[in-house]
């Protein structure tokens, strides 16, 4: 039971600091799952894809109707997220779990640096807080803008796609800057378009782990549970709070979870 | 919201299927892990296909889950009927292919079974 409880409590932290800072959760609950409590690394991204969807869709039902999200955007590269998502999935089943754990490492390190820099440049406007925030009640409609590079956009959305399906993330630090920079979208729209997309993506790798076994009920139920609740209870402050001191502790954190993450690659542990 | 006399799909019917299968998939969730918790099972960490075959308690999980896993699809099918009211046919083709690769990667992870 004490263990059960941890494993809501992380969940709720996991999607609360998610919901926050406008990620899917994935980047702390594989860390999470198997640092803290000795999860085998593809049983980790596999229950991380589930709760990956599970904060998506609650988001992404309240960027739908607001029109915020590109839902026609969206589905086009999700064409590219959702092959690249089985790939990764199914590819993730053969590598050995310190290949993994490398990838992971790397791939901490790449979002510390990402939001490290964004911190550093953020400037403060208001126009420029509520592009961060989703779920900003009152946000504008899409404005009109006309998509750009898209062979280009398609290649990278496989990426993102097979970033999330080896890894367990929603692929959201691929997909943002590749609809807000390659595609030439307004930063709110790309991240509520990003957020769309993510539910997609994680399905389609998603069924690889389940199907295979990787996803153990007990474990995940209460994982799942708890990011739903922390997705929720995060939506509702992040229009209240300001997240540049939450930014600033998740990069010490990603940081510190990078350095065990490659520590345990190095060592096989 | 409504465009003539036929529902908003694109906008409050996506949100619908988004809010409404999440809640729904949750419960499901929640349920079978109360039930779980009452009973004391241990399935461990069995492929879905047994796991939803064993019954009980941890099947009501992974119905919960593979409902989750689900929502995306129902977005997509509703999409499509939301684009085809609206005459947009490249539209329409766009969800029906997401949606069938979709399909696929379920069917691929199905028949293909590689060491977990």
């Amino acid at each position: 039971m004490p263990t059960d409880l941890l494993l809501i409590l992380s969940g709720l932290a996991a999607g609360a600091f998610g919901a926050l800072l406008g990620l899917g959760g994935g980047i702390l609950i594989v860390p999470i799952l198997t640092l803290g409590f000795g999860v085998p690394l593809t049983a980790a991204v596999g229950t991380s894809l589930i709760c990956v969807i599970a904060t998506s869709t609650g988001a992404a039902a309240i960027n739908v109707r607001a029109g915020r999200a590109d839902v026609r955007l969206g589905m086009t590269l999700g064409a590219g997220t959702v092959v690249g998502a089985l790939t990764g999935a199914v590819v993730a089943g053969f590598l050995p779990e310190r290949l993994l754990a490398a990838l992971f490492a790397l791939l901490l390190a790449y979002t510390a640096f990402t939001m490290a820099r964004g911190l550093l440049r953020r400037r403060p406007q208001a126009d420029d807080d509520a592009s961060l925030d989703p779920a900003a009640p009152d946000g504008p409609r899409a404005p009109a803008y006309r998509s750009r590079r898209m062979p280009l956009a398609l290649g990278g959305s496989f990426l993102a796609g097979n970033v999330s399906g080896l890894l367990g993330v929603g692929g959201g630090i691929v997909t943002v800057p590749l609809i807000h920079l390659v595609i030439g979208a307004p930063m709110r729209i790309a991240v509520a378009t990003s957020n769309f997309m993510i539910g997609l993506t994680a399905a389609a790798g998603a069924y690889a782990y389940l199907f295979r076994g990787d996803v153990d009920p007990r474990l995940a139920a209460p994982v799942v549970l708890g990011v739903a609740g922390g997705a929720a209870i995060g939506a509702a402050l992040s229009a209240r709070l300001r997240t540049s001191w939450l930014v600033g502790l998740f990069v010490v954190v990603v940081l510190y979870v990078a350095v065990q993450m490659a520590l345990r690659a190095a060592s096989g542990s | 919201m409504t465009r003539g006399n036929r529902p908003d799909l694109l906008g409050g019917g996506i949100a619908a299927v988004l809010r409404i299968g999440t809640l729904v998939a949750i419960a499901a969730v929640g349920v079978g892990y109360v039930a779980i918790l009452a009973s004391g099972e241990e399935p461990g960490s069995p492929a879905l296909v047994e796991l939803l075959g064993g019954g009980g308690a941890p099947a009501l999980i992974g119905i919960g889950l593979l409902g989750l896993t689900m929502i995306p699809a129902g977005v997509l099918a509703v999409a499509a009927i939301g684009f085809w009211q609206q005459g947009e046919r490249r539209r329409v083709a766009t969800a029906l292919v997401v949606l069938a690769l979709l399909l696929a990667s379920l069917a691929t992870a199905l028949l293909v079974t590689p060491p977990g």
